[in-house]
């Protein structure tokens, strides 16, 4: 079943074209990736999907509804949550407090019941906590979840930047490069952590360059190139095409004999 | 232990922040009065430094969302004249006026906090810094209300609250001040809760969010828009109360009355007392206000010596006077158990 539907989507800034009436779906329950070279438009389609930027052209549709249009919190509400390129927390709170606040889709009681502090305010309050502490473990974040954020290493930024992600109680989670940065142990444990949120029945997009990642973590991935989709299909199937090889490699060149 | 021996050191300091509380709030409801019942001046310093404090704990609550507001200054003086013109011209009970100033200030911040709250860092600051001078000038030409330059004279003292014929509050007495002591001390107490209540609590949250992260908020579902109106709301809100009190309390209002030179102390008085803290911006009022009629004495030099202190201050503790607890606690905290 189809969750995300991405149609015609164009985006031009002045006279650059950053995305080119790109197509593709996301389904249900699999873990999708978006490749591609380096400003190849990959983060563009991102932001246009979580309506920081609108669309020039062309329609997206999440669970069958048009969320083109909508304002970016009201995305988020729909259930479409992300994450940032750029390490993206709040910094000066602590590890736990960053998730708490991050509940804010989670809460059942309104603002004037939370100001008078109220039996329900206080039960969301109590479930938050008792949910925060349950993602923070689950990404093995509990041993510094008293540490303020800033003073986290990069890896556990990446891992946090997730819980955060993962607070909203996204049914779409959409993971801009999270792997940036981590070394060969660290993408092993994240890799385990991805596939077990998709299990939990949270799909999955992600815009990633580790390779050896994106290979074994994705069931389909759609190659993008100068805004353009050049290529979408299985990892294996992805890996022998010519026009991908091309786009990350370059076209062998006959003069010069290379 | 380890863990046992810190959850204790919490729990004691926790008790002993609620000790200062309680003797500091006793002293200034029932001590202070008691001791200088009759001393108009010492009154009258305690009177203008909360009702400071009621106008820049809203300044704060604008610095939770990341923004400097120099602008407070405008709309104290918009609830100043609020309360002159339903005093004077139409005769209504002050007890009437002073909730209306709020509302009439705090509406026109929700109108002018649409399109301004969208401008981000120096912007903001510099609109917010011409709104005073601009509220200033309207005040100086609408002159069929505020009667111009020549200001509004003999602005009554607050007459009785009743209800049917049961006095709820009696009338003041002209040239006592108690009474006015006694009025600002229990609004700026209720302001001080409620505003404790909203910073602790999600919509707190929310708006401490903003000053660190916007982006990362709306991917939470945070409708930013909203929690940032909220919030300058109610700043203007206790503008209009503070100027509605200062215009009973002076008798008399110039458009002149709140300067540019005002909303900067408003904001100074914030970053003085410490910005992570709700008790800062009443911190700093008290301290600035004592310390000013302190220097009384040498009155030639009292401006001067004013400024060096701030200075001094400045580079001293940066993070503001709060910033002292906290950096005890660290210390402790760094020490092997």
């Amino acid at each position: 079943m189809v969750i995300l539907e991405v149609r015609g989507l164009k985006k031009t800034f002045r006279g650059l074209i950053a995305v080119n009436n790109l197509n593709f779906d996301v389904n249900q329950n699999e873990i999708f990736a978006l490749i591609g070279p380096n400003g190849a438009g990959k983060t563009t389609v991102f932001n246009l999907i979580t309506a920081y930027l609108k669309p020039t052209e062309g329609s997206i549709k999440f669970q069958g509804k048009d969320i083109t249009r909508l304002k970016t919190y009201e995305v988020a509400h729909k259930g479409v949550v992300r994450t940032f390129q750029n390490t993206n927390v709040y910094r000066d709170m602590t590890v736990l407090r960053n998730v708490i606040v991050a509940h804010h889709l989670y809460c059942q009681a309104n603002d004037w019941e939370h100001f008078f502090n109220n039996r329900r305010a206080r039960e969301d309050n109590r479930e938050i906590m008792k949910n925060s502490l349950e993602i923070l473990k689950f990404l093995e974040l509990q041993a510094v979840q008293n540490e303020t954020s800033r003073n986290l290493p990069h890896g556990q930024l990446r891992l946090l930047e997730i819980a955060i992600g993962l607070a909203a109680h996204p049914k779409l989670l959409l993971l801009d490069e999270p792997f940036t940065g981590m070394n060969p142990e660290e993408t092993d444990r994240l890799i385990a952590m991805i596939r077990s949120i998709r299990d939990q029945g949270i799909t999955i997009a992600l815009i990633e360059h580790d390779m050896r990642a994106v290979m074994t973590l994705s069931d389909r991935i759609v190659v993008v190139n100068f805004g353009k989709k050049i290529a979408e299909g299985k990892p294996k199937n992805i890996q022998y095409d010519e026009k991908v090889i091309e786009a990350y490699l370059g076209k062998p060149d006959e003069k010069e004999g290379i | 232990m380890k863990n046992i021996k810190i959850f204790i050191n919490k729990k004691t300091s926790l008790t002993t922040t609620k000790i200062v509380i309680f003797v500091v709030g006793l002293l200034y409801i029932i001590g202070y009065p008691l001791i200088f019942r009759h001393n108009n001046y010492q009154l009258n310093i305690v009177i203008t430094a909360s009702i400071l404090s009621i106008i820049s704990l809203g300044v704060w609550l604008t610095f939770v969302i990341g923004r400097i507001n120099i602008g407070q200054g405008a709309f104290v003086l918009i609830g100043a004249y609020t309360t002159a013109i339903l005093l004077v011209k139409l005769n209504l009970s002050f007890w009437l006026c002073l909730p209306v100033s709020g509302i009439i200030a705090g509406l026109l911040g929700f109108l002018i906090g649409i399109p301004i709250l969208r401008l981000k860092g120096v912007y903001f600051d510099m609109l917010t810094l011409s709104l005073t001078e601009a509220v200033m000038l309207a005040m100086l030409n609408l002159d069929f209300l505020t009667q111009g330059s020549r200001g509004i004279m003999n602005i009554p003292i607050p007459g009785a609250l009743k209800i049917g014929s049961l006095t709820i509050i009696p009338a003041f007495t002209p040239g006592k001040y108690l009474s006015f002591y006694y009025l600002t001390v229990i609004l700026l107490i209720i302001i001080l809760f409620a505003i404790w209540r909203l910073y602790s609590s999600r919509i707190g949250w929310n708006m401490q969010v903003l000053r660190q992260s916007d982006t990362l908020a709306l991917s939470s579902g945070i409708n930013i828009a909203k929690y940032r109106l909220i919030s300058y709301t109610i700043c203007c809100f206790l503008g209009g109360i503070g100027g509605s009190l200062f215009a009973v309390y002076i008798q008399s209002l110039f458009p002149t009355s709140f300067k540019v030179i005002d909303s900067i102390y408003y904001m100074l008085y914030c970053f003085l007392g410490g910005l992570n803290y709700l008790i800062g911006p009443i911190l700093g009022a008290f301290l600035m206000t004592f310390s000013f009629e302190g220097l009384r004495f040498i009155q030639k030099y009292q401006e001067g010596i004013y400024a060096c202190l701030m200075i001094i201050f400045m580079l001293w503790l940066p993070n503001g006077l709060m910033s002292l607890k906290l950096k005890k606690r660290t210390i402790f905290k760094n020490q092997p158990h």
